[in-house]
């Protein structure tokens, strides 16, 4: 059974011993971590000008599928209300056995010519942006250690990765803290145009779980990398 | 087990499979073919390059070559 060429040819496939998939994977793993980088930095240059482009699909039994494409270059930042605060008869129009409750998205358009307005914007988008930056180009850069013939030596456990893991995990490390600035600096962005009272300044947490966890892998993983170098400097030259 | 240094650090293992293999009026391949261990593996051996050995690998040259661990290498 092991010395069917099916077998072989799967172990070769998994171990990456395969010339055929060596050849073929690293073009796709360039260009696949090249788009997405490429998408990543347009996006921040679309933050920093101000530019919001916006891909609504919504769909109807009526009309069927529709999909609308909005460009805006007018500085808008995105911000929450209350429902019951926005529409505070919402409740009387509800039938019975119907409670308004939660929050609504809302684009609320604000002076961008002082200079507070201005250093608020940049915080309220750019760091994250150029974090999420960061992170594609170091993951992109760990990947390419790894199935790239022409591009390196295709061998992970080098101490390069190793950093590039331990940044990596830093960065979402301190994720939930730049998302809750950006959402602190969008409240201070619109405050001056609208009500207070109307306005929610909302972090959602819910993705503080996920992101610790991430953390703590990335630097697990950082540290089997870390062993993995030590292995195979050890490896290395022994006869 | 060795570690290798480099020339500046006082103390080194050096490996005489030359002279070894001069006296035996064998080559290198055929060595190579009879311990079972490549011939870069060995190249890396013979040109004090290698930073540690294997005791089956030492016990293999031991054997093939009829000569103590001694013979094989000296500490300079």
């Amino acid at each position: 059974m092991s010395n069917s060429p099916a077998v072989r040819r799967f172990l070769d496939l998994v171990s990456g011993k395969n010339p055929a998939l060596k050849r073929f994977d690293w073009p796709i793993a360039y260009w696949v971590t090249t788009i997405v980088l490429v998408l990543a930095v347009v996006g921040t240059v679309l933050d920093a000008l101000d530019i919001n482009l916006t891909w609504n699909v919504t769909y109807s039994p009526e009309s069927g599928l529709h999909g609308a494409r909005t460009a805006s270059v007018k500085p808008v930042a995105d911000a929450t209300v209350d429902v019951k605060t926005l529409v505070p008869d919402l409740q009387q129009k509800l039938p019975q056995g119907m409670t308004a409750h939660g929050e609504l998205p809302v684009s609320v358009a604000f002076d961008n010519s002082t200079l507070r307005s201005q250093v608020l914007n940049f915080l309220s988008s750019i760091p994250m942006d150029l974090l999420v930056v960061a992170l594609i180009w170091l993951l992109r850069r760990i990947v390419l250690t790894t199935v790239s013939p022409g591009l390196s030596s295709g061998d992970p456990f080098i101490k390069a990765n190793v950093w590039r893991l331990r940044i990596m995990a830093s960065l979402v490390l301190v994720m939930p803290l730049v998302s809750f600035w950006s959402e602190v600096a969008v409240w201070e962005l619109v405050s001056p145009s609208v009500s207070k009272d109307l306005l929610w300044m909302s972090y959602d947490a819910s993705l503080l779980p996920l992101q610790l966890g991430s953390a703590v892998v990335l630097f697990i993983l950082a540290d089997v990398f870390s062993a993995g170098v030590r292995l195979r400097d050890d490896v290395e030259g022994l006869v | 087990m060795t570690r290798r240094k480099t020339q500046d650090e006082p103390g080194q293992i050096t490996f005489h499979l030359d002279e070894l293999l001069e006296t035996r009026g064998m080559t290198l391949t055929e060595l190579a073919d009879r311990v079972g261990v490549t011939l870069v593996n060995l190249s890396v051996l013979k040109n004090d390059r290698a930073k540690a050995i294997r005791f089956s690998t030492l016990e293999a040259l031991c054997e093939v070559l009829e000569c103590q661990p001694g013979d094989l290498m000296t500490y300079e």
